[in-house]
C-alpha cells in the first residue's frame, strides 16, 4: 500500500494535475439548495442521462459578470443612473466576490 | 452557468457514492493559469479516475513507467489514449464527464488554438461511441464551440429560454438581498431592495 501511496505522489509530482474541487465549491456556494430543480426534473437532463449522448448548455457565463454588457450605448439618462447604475452597482460592489 | 454544472455534478456525485456512476468533471477558468488548456483537462480527469479505481491507476503508471518513471513528459496524444484506455475499460459503470465553461479555455492564436485543441478532444471522446459515457459541456456560445459541438449533439440547452432557470435567479438575489447577507444590506431601503431583485433579474441572462 505504502509502494502504492509513494507511486501515487510520483504520478502527481509528474504531471500536477491541476485540482478542479476549488472550482467546484465556490460554484456550490454560488447558489441555494434546491436551485436548479427545474433543470434536473427537465426532460432534456433525462434524455442526457438515459442515453449515451454529449450534451451542450450554453448561455452567458454568470448573471453578474454579463451584466455590465448590458450598459445602454448612448448618453445615460437621469432616471437610469439613479435606479440602475447606482443601486445595482452599489450592489454589485458588494457582492460580486461572492458569485 | 458553474451554478448548474455544480448541481449536475452534485446530482452525479450522489449517483456515484451510491455505485451507480463513476465522474470526472472540470472547470475551465480564465482566472486560473493552470486551467486553461487540454493537458490541464486530461491531467486532471486521469488522477479523478485514478483515484477511484486500481484499474484506471494501472493506466496511468504504466503511462508513467513508459515515460522512465516520470523522467519525461508525456504527449497530449498519450494523455488522451491513456484516457480513451479509461473509458473503455469494460464492465463500467455509466461515466459522466462534466467540463464546465468550455469558452474560458485559452483562445490565444495557433493552428488549431487551445480552445480548439479542447474542441477536438471532446470531439474524439464523442465519436468513441462507447455505451454508457455522458459528457456535458457548457460554455457561452461563441462561434468555434457553437460550430463543434452544433454538429457533435443534438442535444442542446439554451438556458436563455428556461423560464426555471429565471425563477432560480429571482430566488437567489431575493435570499441575498433579504436575508442571508442582511447586515450588509443593512439601511438599505425596501423599494431599493425590490428594485435590486426586479433589475437583476430583468438582466439575467444566464447564470
Amino acid at each position: 500500500m505504502l509502494v502504492g501511496r509513494q507511486l501515487g505522489e510520483n504520478l502527481r509530482n509528474w504531471l500536477s494535475p491541476p485540482d478542479p474541487s476549488t472550482n467546484h465549491n465556490i460554484a456550490c456556494g454560488a447558489h441555494l439548495e434546491g436551485t436548479a430543480t427545474w433543470f434536473l426534473q427537465g426532460s432534456t437532463f433525462q434524455k442526457w442521462k438515459s442515453s449515451s449522448s454529449l450534451l451542450w448548455i450554453h448561455g452567458k457565463r454568470t448573471l453578474l459578470s454579463c451584466y455590465p454588457y448590458h450598459m445602454p450605448d448612448g448618453p445615460l439618462s437621469g432616471s437610469w443612473l439613479r435606479e440602475e447604475c447606482t443601486l445595482v452597482r452599489r450592489f454589485l460592489t458588494i457582492f460580486v466576490q461572492d458569485i | 452557468m458553474s451554478s448548474l454544472s455544480s448541481t449536475i455534478i452534485q446530482y452525479i456525485e450522489a449517483l456515484q457514492e451510491a455505485g451507480q456512476a463513476s465522474m470526472g468533471y472540470f472547470y475551465f477558468d480564465f482566472r486560473d493559469a493552470s486551467k486553461q488548456y487540454r493537458h490541464d483537462l486530461l491531467t486532471s480527469l486521469l488522477f479523478q479516475f485514478s483515484a477511484r479505481s486500481a484499474l484506471h491507476f494501472d493506466i496511468l503508471s504504466h503511462l508513467h513507467a513508459a515515460h522512465d518513471g516520470g523522467a519525461r513528459q508525456p504527449t497530449d496524444q498519450e494523455l488522451t489514449n491513456c484516457l480513451k484506455k479509461m473509458l473503455a475499460l469494460p464492465d463500467q459503470r455509466p461515466i459522466y464527464l462534466i467540463i464546465d465553461a468550455l469558452d474560458e479555455a485559452q483562445d490565444t492564436s495557433g493552428i488549431p488554438s487551445p480552445r480548439e485543441k479542447v474542441l477536438q478532444l471532446i470531439t474524439e471522446l464523442v465519436e468513441l461511441r462507447l455505451s454508457g459515457l455522458h459528457i456535458c459541456v457548457t460554455s457561452r456560445p461563441q462561434v468555434d464551440i457553437r460550430v463543434v459541438l452544433w454538429r457533435l449533439t443534438p442535444l442542446r440547452l439554451c438556458l436563455h429560454d428556461q423560464s426555471g432557470q429565471r425563477n432560480d435567479i429571482v430566488d437567489y438575489v431575493t435570499s441575498v438581498v433579504y436575508s442571508n447577507l442582511e447586515r450588509i444590506m443593512r439601511g438599505w431601503e425596501k423599494e431599493e431592495k425590490d428594485l435590486v431583485i426586479e433589475t437583476l433579474s430583468k438582466r439575467a441572462d444566464g447564470m
